[in-house]
C-alpha cells in the first residue's frame, strides 16, 4: 500500500511539471468558462428571437426556454469531458507509462521488492487524483461563471447537481487513464501508444453510436445524447448489440439527467450507470493483465 | 525538382505502402468510409418503408392527403463520408506526415542523407511530392469505392455532372488531408522530441476539428431548442430569415469563429458540391463556386501555408535534431 502512494505521489509532482499537462489542463479550463458565457450568450439570443417572431407574427407562442434549468449554460462541459478530457486522460496515461520507460527507471524500480501491481495502481491513482483536481477546478469556474453570466448564484440542490456531473466525469475518465497507461506501457513505439488509444476513442466516440441510430458523427457532439434517426431494423439490432458500447452516450445521458438538461429523461439511468461502471472495471482489469517484461521492453520514438 | 528530391520522393513512396501501420490505417479509413455509405443507404431505405406505411395509414383512414416520398440522390448520401474524412481522415494524415519526418530521426538515417550533397529544400520537397501522391493515390481508391457504392445504392449509374461533382469533393479532401500531412511532417522536424510534435498536432486537430465546429454548431440559435427554435416557435424559412435579419452581428460573430476552422471550410465545401446542403443540391457548379469558392481559397491557403512549414522544418538543422522545442 505505501508503494502505491509513493508511486501516486511522484505522478502527481510529475503531471503538475509537464508543459503537455499543463497545456491540455489550460485548454480544458479555458473551453470550461467560456463554455458558460457561449451558453449565456445563445440564451440570450434566442430569448431576443422569441421576442422579435412573438413582434413580427403578432401571435402568442410558448417561451422556449420556460423551466430551463439553471444550469443549461454549463451543459457544454459535457461534451468538453468527452472531447477533451477524454484526450487529456489518454495523454497523462500513455505519457506516465512511457516517460519511465524512455528514462530507464522500470528496471531499476523492479529491482528493488516493487510489485508491478502496485506500481500501476500507484501510477493510476496519480494519474487520477492530477484529473480529479483538474475537475474540482473545472467545477469551481463552473459556478463562478454560472453565476457571473446569469447574476445568479447557484442554489444548494443545483450546486450538489453540478459536483454530482464533475464526479461522474471523474468516474468516466478512469478508463481513458488506464487505457493510455496499457497503451504506453505495451507498446514498441510512443507514436502508436498515443495513436491507438485515440483511434479506440473514436471507435466509440463516433464510430458506434452511429451505427446504432444513423446519426451524423458531427451531431455526435452535442452535449445531449444521439437521437435515434433512423428506426430501421438494422439500427434496432445494432442498438441492441453496441448499446453497452456507447460509453460516451451513456455519460451524455446521466450528465443531462443530473443537469437537469431538455430531451434526457431519466430512464435507463441505471443501465448507464452500469455500463459506465463497468467500463471503469474493465479499464482496471486491463491494466492488471499488464506485465514487466511489456514495461522493460525497449521503446521507439 | 532537382534529381535529389526526386530520388527521396521515390523512396519515401516505397517506404509507406511497406508499412504496416499506414496500411492498416488506411484500410480502416476505407472501411468506415464504406460503413457510413452502408448506413446512409440502409437509413434511406428505412425512410422509405416509413413512408409506405405513413401512405398506407392514410389510405386506410380514407384521406385524400399525399406527402412527397423520400428523394434519393446518391451523392447525398456522403454526408457521413465527408465528416468521417473530416475527423479520421485528419488523424491518418496526421500519422502519415509524422512518420515520415520521425523515421529520419528515430533511425539516423537524416544523418546519413545530409552527409551526401543534399539541400534542405530538397528533403522537404521530396517528402511533400511524396505525400501529394500517397493521398492521390488513397483518395483515388477511395473515390472508386465511394462511386462503386452509391451505384449499387441507388441501382443505375451516377450522371456526368455527379462524377465531375464527386471529383471535387475527392479533390477538396485532397487539399485537406494533404494539409494535415504537411503540417505534421513540419512540426515532426521542428520539435526536440517527437512525442511532442504528434501530441502538439493532436491538440491542433482537437481545436480545429472538434471544437471550433462544435461552438460554431452550439451558438446557432436554431440549435438550442430540441427540435429546432424555429420549428417549435412555427415559424416558416421567410420568416425566419426576416427574424434573423435583427441579429446580423451575432451571426457574424459565430460565422467568424467557423471561419477560423480549415476543417468547416472542407466541410462546407465538400457539403456545396454533393448537395448535402440542400440549397446546393443539384444546382450547377457555377452556382455553387458563385457561392463557396472562399472555401476553396481558404484550403489552397492552408496548403500553400503547411507545405511551408514542412519544407522549412526538413531541413539538416530540423531533421538532425535542434529543433526548438
Amino acid at each position: 500500500m505505501k508503494t502505491i502512494f509513493i508511486v501516486a505521489k511522484h505522478e502527481l509532482k510529475t503531471a503538475g511539471r509537464e508543459r503537455l499537462s499543463q497545456a491540455l489542463l489550460l485548454i480544458f479550463l479555458g473551453m470550461v468558462l467560456i463554455s458558460a458565457v457561449i451558453g449565456w450568450a445563445a440564451h440570450s439570443t434566442v430569448m431576443n428571437v422569441y421576442n422579435e417572431t412573438l413582434r413580427q407574427t403578432g401571435r402568442h407562442l410558448a417561451n422556449p426556454f420556460a423551466g430551463a434549468s439553471p444550469l443549461d449554460p454549463v451543459k457544454n462541459s459535457v461534451i468538453y469531458v468527452v472531447l477533451i478530457g477524454a484526450l487529456l486522460a489518454i495523454i497523462a496515461g500513455v505519457s506516465s507509462s512511457v516517460r519511465d520507460r524512455r528514462a530507464g527507471v522500470i528496471d531499476i524500480l523492479f529491482s528493488r521488492p516493487v510489485k508491478i501491481r502496485d506500481y500501476l495502481a500507484g501510477k493510476l491513482l496519480g494519474i487520477q487524483c492530477w484529473l480529479g483536481f483538474i475537475l474540482l477546478a473545472a467545477m469551481t469556474l463552473s459556478w463562478i461563471s454560472v453565476w457571473v453570466v446569469t447574476s445568479h448564484k447557484l442554489s444548494l440542490g443545483d450546486t450538489v447537481a453540478l459536483l454530482g456531473f464533475f464526479s461522474l466525469a471523474w468516474v468516466f475518465l478512469l478508463p481513458f487513464s488506464a487505457l493510455g497507461l496499457i497503451a504506453g506501457a505495451k507498446t514498441r513505439h510512443e507514436a502508436n501508444a498515443l495513436l491507438i488509444p485515440i483511434l479506440f476513442w473514436v471507435i466509440i466516440t463516433f464510430i458506434i453510436p452511429q451505427l446504432g441510430t444513423a446519426e451524423n458523427p458531427s451531431a455526435l457532439l452535442n452535449p445531449v445524447p444521439a437521437r435515434v434517426a433512423s428506426t430501421g431494423l438494422l439500427f434496432r439490432a445494432n442498438r441492441l448489440l453496441l448499446q453497452p458500447l456507447s460509453v460516451t452516450e451513456h455519460f451524455k445521458h446521466v450528465s443531462g439527467v443530473i443537469l437537469h438538461l431538455p430531451d434526457t429523461g431519466p430512464s435507463s439511468v441505471l443501465f448507464d450507470l452500469l455500463v459506465l461502471a463497468l467500463a471503469a472495471i474493465a479499464g482496471l482489469a486491463a491494466l492488471a493483465l499488464v506485465n514487466r517484461a511489456s514495461l522493460r521492453s525497449p521503446l521507439y520514438e | 525538382m532537382s534529381s535529389l528530391a526526386f530520388v527521396i520522393f521515390r523512396k519515401e513512396l516505397s517506404d509507406a505502402f511497406r508499412s504496416r501501420l499506414l496500411v492498416a490505417l488506411i484500410i480502416g479509413l476505407g472501411f468506415v468510409i464504406l460503413l457510413s455509405l452502408v448506413i446512409a443507404s440502409v437509413d434511406f431505405h428505412a425512410k422509405v418503408i416509413d413512408y409506405q406505411n405513413y401512405l398506407n395509414a392514410l389510405k386506410q383512414a380514407g384521406s385524400g392527403v399525399t406527402a412527397q416520398p423520400p428523394q434519393l440522390f446518391p451523392l447525398q448520401l456522403m454526408r457521413s463520408t465527408i465528416e468521417y474524412l473530416e475527423i479520421i481522415g485528419a488523424v491518418v494524415a496526421i500519422v502519415i506526415g509524422y512518420s515520415l519526418a520521425a523515421k529520419e530521426k528515430n533511425r539516423g538515417t537524416a544523418r546519413l542523407l545530409f552527409s551526401r550533397p543534399v539541400r534542405d529544400a530538397d528533403v522537404g520537397l521530396g517528402k511533400l511530392m511524396a505525400l501529394a501522391v500517397i493521398w492521390l493515390i488513397v483518395l483515388g481508391a477511395l473515390s472508386l469505392v465511394i462511386a462503386v457504392s452509391l451505384i449499387a445504392i441507388s441501382g443505375s449509374s451516377l450522371a456526368a455532372l455527379d462524377w465531375l461533382k464527386l471529383c471535387l469533393a475527392i479533390c477538396f479532401a485532397w487539399m485537406y488531408l494533404f494539409m494535415w500531412s504537411a503540417l505534421a511532417l513540419g512540426l515532426a522536424g521542428y520539435t526536440k522530441q517527437l512525442g511532442t510534435a504528434l501530441v502538439v498536432c493532436l491538440i491542433l486537430w482537437l481545436c480545429f476539428v472538434l471544437i471550433i465546429p462544435q461552438i460554431g454548431d452550439t451558438m446557432d440559435p436554431d440549435n438550442q431548442v430540441p427540435g429546432g427554435l424555429f420549428k417549435s416557435l412555427q415559424v416558416d424559412k421567410p420568416q425566419e430569415k426576416t427574424v434573423l435579419a435583427h441579429f446580423t452581428g451575432y451571426e457574424a460573430a459565430r460565422n467568424l469563429l467557423e471561419e477560423t476552422s480549415i476543417s468547416k471550410h472542407f466541410e462546407r465545401a465538400g457539403f456545396a458540391v454533393t448537395g448535402v446542403k440542400d440549397t446546393y443540391n443539384q444546382k450547377p457548379l457555377a452556382f455553387i463556386w458563385r457561392d463557396r469558392w472562399s472555401d476553396a481559397l481558404w484550403l489552397i491557403a492552408g496548403v500553400i501555408l503547411a507545405a511551408a512549414i514542412a519544407v522549412v522544418n526538413s531541413g539538416k538543422r530540423s531533421l538532425l535534431g535542434k529543433g526548438a522545442l
